[in-house]
């Protein structure tokens, strides 16, 4: 290996345990079959082998934190209800009633004490029991010997997000997200609100934006506009079941870009957000990340934050982790994103990105979001409402901000090359380590 | 055989050799499955049998006459680039990064230097070969060492048009146009520049549009506007390779058409367009199609056009040829008019239907585009200006004349009973012998 993802230094000489690097994962060099893009028999063993029996992230708990809270977590063909029973426990249900196979709910979250179903009012309690038959007295007896409650599957909690999986057996969530847990738990997602929640339809396959959010060697291709201020000199982590991490170093230019050294309009605005007046300031654009994370640093110890959990490239750069099959977590002090890129119920040709901004209130003058973070005026940063889902279709911008929709105006015309006969597969560089390791990863679980 | 179809002698004036029938060709009276028009078996089965191993028009020459202009063209799921090179030649690549799969170029023609991937900018030479990776150090050497330049596919040229194969074994083009290729010449097309390109997408499949194209028997019932100016009276040439031709006789009455000797309207605008002035036109609508011919005879000794190449019936009539397998191009001395029917890439109940008008600039006075053309005045003759595709989605009238809009009306009404359990088979007539040669074709080359 002459080039090692772990060897560009972003972390600037940090002893911070956070920032060690994971020892070295080789996956190789080959080109793997492009059918793995557009195949439907492909997609069909995915779902089988993959999706029915991983961990899959359905949302933060947040959404479920009282009893009577329920989230709907929808993937593939799939729907599922995630509530919060009356005993504190977590329940997860297939979103399906025994007695014709309706779905219960249709809302995105809600609280209530038992489900009702919408075609004939058959009644269920928040474990899932069966509370009550409409007419019992009109079904044969043996017919009501047949199980009728809802058909659950399992669910567990680890670093404020909970996961399910549909078919029994196998590790445990902690085990499964293995060294990851504890870097997410420094973040404390749990005492985290989501104050933005965006869906939308892209037509690509799902393994088409995970790829593309994997890496940031696009960066200077699609996004132009980051290279002042996003390098894309980063550090990549891979770890055991297909996790991995990359950090993408904010406050200072990208190796394509020109000036390496003036602090651009870009690099202000974040040093606003960590409180410098850029008027004032003396340093250039090679230091001025490292005078972000000491200004966060100075500012949590004197609004009582602990940062000190936090290695100096958690505060400044995004910290992203990659959770097999198909979640992502952008991870900052302040908030963290959660992408999940979920295959369509037929089309491989399709998928749905959704994503998630949680944030942690602190009820302090002076503290905020990061303006990068495009929370507007009118999003309720305390936690106190929870925001609607906004969806959109097919070919309409998803509104998510400029990089987002470049994206998504990209992602097709790679979905279109990638299915033609003239493509033989993908050449993955060490910027794409992430990338070869997930889908070797998937290729074991295939293959097993 | 018991219709005398072949007695009918549509051609007025001298003998000329190009006005000769083909030797027959018997295909039977066999009433194939319908199977062929909505079966996505099918239709995948016939993009690999038909599409991935026959020669296909990719565009005119004239879209590529300097090095670096290239145009895109795509059929089905499949994008290629037809580009000149800097060595003059012309050279056709799949539009697939080697990289990740995406597309290169999402123009429909243009000019460059060389081909940059808008997902990492990675370049390529107009002739595919890989010129630069983007931070190439850290890509592992192994992967580099797999093919990283353009998957190119076959591309020759005859009779000024451009075709492609992704068949590496195919035959020589000229071998396999070889029963039509000398007619095709005598219209000179690499002399002509498009100056109207228009493509719609149509409720249809394909050989629905490749059918309806392919004869005239359906002119008295979809447009019988045209009755009083085109005649159904034709001659069929079919020929090996399901290449065939037509003559469609303009400026006479269909026998349908009740008044057989006044010059109706449409016959005076044809007079006009040759010259003839109608007022004082003393003949009657059975002379008037000799009478344009040899206006036009005098016309091309006036201008030094070179009209002797071809036959009287040649000036006067659309002389239309298939090209198997989805290709049709009217001829006229004057200009071309060129009609592709592209499969859907997922929907056998869907095509692009994309036509063009190829015509060649004469620059003397009163010389233009023959009236029923349609061209509108502000349309540069000259072919200065490459007009943009002019793209309509499905539903929407395709603006193309009320000819072809009729027709797109039509046509999935045809597919909706087409694909009906009720439909046992097509039942073709002589008149629809172009038809049952181009499915003998097509079977053929599903079967080997």
């Amino acid at each position: 290996m002459n080039y090692d993802p772990r060897s560009w230094k972003v972390h600037h000489g940090s002893t911070h345990r956070f920032d060690e690097p994971a020892p070295a994962i080789d996956n190789g060099s080959a080109r793997p079959d492009p059918a793995r893009y557009h195949d439907p028999e492909f997609a069909k063993a995915e779902w089988d082998r993959v999706f029915t029996k991983a961990w899959l992230l359905a949302g933060p708990s947040a959404d479920v934190r009282e009893a009577g809270d329920w989230m709907k977590f929808d993937t593939g063909a799939e729907s599922f209800i995630v509530v919060r029973a009356d005993d504190g426990t977590l329940k997860a249900h297939y979103n399906v009633c025994p007695h014709r196979g309706s779905r219960l709910v249709s809302g995105d979250v809600g609280s209530q004490s038992s489900f009702t179903c919408p075609f004939h009012s058959w009644r269920f309690d928040l474990d899932g029991t069966n509370l009550a038959v409409t007419d019992p007295e009109t079904f044969r007896p043996e017919v009501l010997c047949h199980d009728h409650n809802l058909t659950s599957v399992e669910v567990e909690e680890a670093a404020g997000l909970v996961f399910i999986r549909m078919d029994k057996g196998g590790q445990g969530l902690a085990d499964y997200l293995g060294p990851i847990l504890p870097m997410l738990e420094t973040y404390q997602i749990d005492r985290m609100n989501p104050v933005q929640y965006r869906r939308s339809d892209w037509a690509a396959n799902w393994k088409g934006g995970i790829d593309a959010f994997y890496e940031s060697y696009h960066l200077h291709a699609i996004h132009p506009q980051t290279m002042g201020i996003i390098d894309d000199r980063t550090h990549i982590d891979l770890y055991p079941g297909g996790m991995s991490r990359q950090f993408v170093p904010l406050g200072q230019p990208n190796s394509h870009f020109e000036d390496q050294n003036a602090v651009n309009p870009g690099i202000e605005v974040l040093l606003k957000d960590a409180g410098i007046d850029p008027a004032n300031w003396r340093g250039d654009a090679q230091n001025s990340r490292a005078a972000i994370a000491a200004a966060k640093r100075d500012r949590a110890s004197r609004l009582g934050l602990d940062y000190d959990r936090f290695s100096d490239a958690q505060l400044t750069d995004s910290t992203i982790f990659g959770i097999f099959p198909n979640a992502q977590i952008g991870c900052h002090p302040e908030a963290v994103f959660l992408h999940r890129f979920k295959p369509h119920a037929d089309d491989p040709g399709q998928f749905t990105y959704e994503t998630t901004i949680l944030y942690r209130h602190v009820d302090v003058p002076g503290y905020g979001a990061p303006g990068w973070m495009g929370l507007g005026e009118e999003v309720d940063l305390t936690g106190e409402t929870r925001p609607d889902v906004v969806h959109t279709g097919l070919g309409v911008p998803p509104g998510m901000g400029e990089v987002l929709d470049q994206d998504s105006d990209l992602l097709p015309t790679v979905q279109a090359g990638a299915r033609s006969r003239g493509f033989r597969g993908p050449l993955w560089g060490e910027q794409e380590a992430r990338l070869r390791h997930f889908h070797t990863t998937l290729d074991r679980w295939l293959g097993a | 055989m018991n219709y005398p179809y072949l007695l009918w002698d549509v051609h007025a004036g001298d003998a000329h050799p190009f006005n000769a029938r083909a030797p027959q060709i018997d295909n039977g009276t066999g009433r194939p499955s319908p199977d062929r028009y909505h079966d996505r078996d099918f239709a995948a089965r016939e993009f690999e049998q038909v599409f991935a191993r026959s020669w296909l028009i990719a565009c005119p020459v004239s879209d590529v006459k300097e090095p670096g202009d290239f145009a895109k063209f795509d059929i089905g799921a499949e994008s290629f680039i037809i580009v000149r090179g800097d060595d003059g030649e012309i050279h056709a690549h799949y539009n697939v990064c080697p990289h990740r799969g995406s597309q290169l170029v999402q123009a429909d023609t243009g000019s460059i230097t060389r081909f940059s991937c808008p997902f990492h900018s990675w370049k390529f030479s107009l002739a595919g070969e890989n010129q630069e990776v983007t931070d190439s150090e850290t890509f592992r050497p192994e992967v580099l060492c797999h093919d990283r330049n353009l998957t190119s596919v076959r591309c020759e040229v005859a009779a000024g048009l451009v075709f492609i194969s992704m068949d590496k074994d195919i035959q020589p083009l000229k071998d396999w146009l070889a029963p039509i290729l000398a007619h095709l010449e005598l219209y000179k097309i690499d002399r002509m520049n498009v100056i109207q390109h228009r493509r719609s997408d149509w409720g249809a499949n394909w050989k629905g549009g490749v059918d309806a194209f392919a004869e005239i028997y359906h002119l008295h019932a979809v447009h019988p506007q045209t009755q009083c100016l085109m005649d159904d009276r034709t001659q069929i040439d079919v020929w090996p390779g399901g290449f065939s031709r037509q003559f469609v006789p303009f400026a006479q009455p269909s026998p349908r058409f009740a008044d057989q000797e006044q010059v109706n309207p449409g016959i005076a605008m044809m007079l006009t367009d040759a010259g003839i002035d109608p007022a004082s036109y003393t003949g009657t609508a059975q002379d008037t199609r000799s009478a344009i011919q040899q206006a036009k005879r005098g016309r091309s000794d006036q201008y030094d056009l070179g009209y002797e190449r071809f036959s009287d019936t040649q000036l006067s009539d659309s002389t239309v040829y298939s090209v198997f397998p989805n290709a049709q191009l009217g001829c006229h001395p004057e200009a071309v008019f060129l009609h592709r029917f592209l499969p859907n890439a997922d929907d056998p109940n869907q095509f692009t239907y994309d036509t063009m008008i190829l015509y060649r600039h004469v620059d003397a006075p009163g010389f233009s585009p023959p009236a029923w053309m349609g061209v509108s005045e502000e349309v540069d003759t000259t072919g200065e200006t490459r007009p943009d595709i002019v793209h309509t989605g499905l539903g929407e009238p395709p603006g193309l004349g009320e000819v072809l809009d009729q027709d797109s009306d039509l046509l999935p009404i045809v597919q909706a009973g087409a694909r009906s359990r009720g439909f046992r088979g097509p039942l073709w007539s002589e008149q629809e012998a172009r038809l049952r040669h181009f499915h003998a074709e097509l079977d053929r080359m599903m079967q080997t």
